[in-house]
């Protein structure tokens, strides 16, 4: 079982790892690294910290956009070249396809944030780079399962990406959004409508990550307690994952190949 | 045998290409005073801060980082369209507003503090400067331990370019009533003697900004580079007078 998910988990990965896959990373490091230096020119105090933050936070949501887009990409792929039949017609069972697209998502996680990892490194010290690698990589892994339920459940490619991405904005801003529907409340109080979105919303927040998921920021600008804030996310990224996993079984195993 | 080449009188020219050139002529000059008024009309004021909250909230989580940006974004507002506008032109109180919105965004930056004191407080009118004193001692009110250097300089700002030592010396006050839990090089608490000695601006300014420089409060670098050039500058016109 184990030599068959290796085989599909090493032909989906090099699918997706190709030379202009390997380009366009290089020339997202270019833009990261000369933008913060622009930045870092126009600031006259804390300039280095700034840049630094810049960047890491340019590379993350680049990173962010460049999984979702290669994952959903590769699975659509066996949508439409009827992969799905032919893999289902071997002796592979539906765990195994998605422990190896979970497998090609935490070694492309991986490779993405080693460059990351090395220009964080460059730029400031080896406790930094290594949070911001690991949490930027826990990140990605969250995400990158989005992507794969969004994929495997609805099968076309730019619903699935424009789904992944609502959840990711839907999740990062939650902040946002209970700010507004605070500030709303003396005006809408007693209406009906807006009581029904002050409960939905309450609901969705049970099944949507929030801040203490991903990467913090705010790290390059103060001194924090790196291990307790990472273990914190990966905790959290944990049980969601499980959680997403399990849907992600349901779904696929609920469907039929014909 | 090589061709010799005169210039014929200007009535040989056609009459219309001398019209034509009269015409383009004046559309060139036309077009350029239009250009350098609309220019000068499409000055555009900062716009008034939203409340600190809503930055918080669309910052995604970053939003040490996205005050930073925001300071940067009103920095650049005194350049448009290639050209520096002068501080004069400036709403000073939206610019206030500004650096107090930044501050509850990012309460341990010194920066909007350092940008009331150093750079916006360089303006030629009482008023602009006045407001830039407000907001350094609201801040300091905020956060003495972080904010007292400024406070020190608006000392200076309120004695040499608004000539008003009665408030520089209660700004000194404040300074020398902080508690003593709040850790001060002793020339800050004595800012009163700096204020009522008979120094000038630049012999006063010289004075704080060596006196900062060695008491190694000052880690940035940036901020220690900037001083430093501040100092030579100083020195330099000392030296010539």
């Amino acid at each position: 079982m184990i030599r068959q998910t290796i085989a599909l988990f090493r032909y989906q990965l090099l699918g997706i790892i190709n030379t202009r896959v390997i380009i366009l990373l290089c020339l997202v490091f270019s833009v990261a690294f000369v933008g913060s230096q622009f930045i870092a020119e126009l600031a006259i105090l804390n300039s280095d910290d700034i840049a630094l933050a810049a960047l890491a936070d340019f590379l993350r949501y680049s990173l962010v956009i460049l999984l979702i887009i290669s994952l959903s990409f590769q699975v659509s792929q066996d949508y439409e070249s009827g992969q799905f039949e032919r893999l289902l017609a071997m002796p592979l069972s539906r765990v195994q396809y998605v422990l190896a697209q979970f497998t090609v998502l935490l070694v492309l996680a991986f490779i993405l944030i080693i460059p990351l990892f090395i220009i964080v490194l460059l730029l400031s010290d080896s406790t930094v780079a290594l949070y911001w690698a690991v949490a930027t990589f826990l990140e990605l892994i969250l995400v990158g399962q989005f992507a794969l339920l969004a994929i495997v459940s609805l099968e076309k490619l730019p619903l699935s990406v424009i789904f992944t991405f609502a959840i990711y904005l839907l999740s990062k801003s939650a902040s946002l959004i209970e700010l507004a529907l605070s500030r709303s409340t003396p005006f809408y109080d007693e209406e009906g409508s807006f009581q029904l979105i002050l409960f939905i919303f309450s609901k969705i927040s049970y099944v949507l990550p929030d801040s203490s998921y991903f990467a913090q920021n705010n790290i390059f600008f103060e001194s924090v307690n790196y291990g307790g804030i990472l273990s914190s996310q990966f905790v959290s990224v944990i049980i969601y994952s499980a959680f997403i996993q399990s849907v992600l079984l349901i779904d696929f195993y609920r469907k039929e190949f014909n | 045998m090589k061709m010799s080449i005169q210039h014929r009188n200007i009535r040989q020219v056609p009459v219309y290409f001398l019209w034509l050139f009269f015409i383009f002529f004046a559309g060139q000059v036309f077009y350029h005073h239009s250009y350098s008024e609309s220019s000068g009309v499409a000055y555009k004021q900062l716009k008034a801060p939203l409340e600190s909250g809503y930055y918080k909230a669309i910052s995604f989580g970053s939003d040490k980082l996205l005050s930073f940006l925001l300071l940067m974004g009103v920095q650049l507002h005194d350049n448009q369209k290639g050209m520096h506008v002068s501080y004069r032109h400036l709403d000073y109180a939206v610019l206030s507003d500004w650096l107090l919105t930044i501050e509850k965004i990012n309460p341990n930056s010194d920066y909007p503090a350092f940008l009331a004191s150093r750079v916006y407080s360089h303006v030629d009118d009482k008023a602009k400067i006045r407001l830039m004193v407000d907001v350094i001692e609201k801040l300091f009110k905020k956060n003495p331990q972080k904010h007292w250097r400024r406070m020190t300089e608006a000392c200076l700002l309120l004695k040499h370019q608004l000539n008003d030592l009665p408030a520089a010396l209660k700004v000194a006050e404040q300074i020398a009533d902080l508690p003593k839990g709040i850790k001060l090089p002793f020339w800050a608490r004595d800012m009163k003697l700096v204020l009522l000695d008979e120094l000038s601006q630049f012999e006063s300014a010289q004075l704080l900004i060596s006196s900062m420089l060695k008491s190694g409060e000052i880690t940035d670098k940036d901020e220690l580079r900037f001083l430093q050039a501040r100092l030579l500058k100083i020195q330099q016109v000392l030296s010539k007078n």
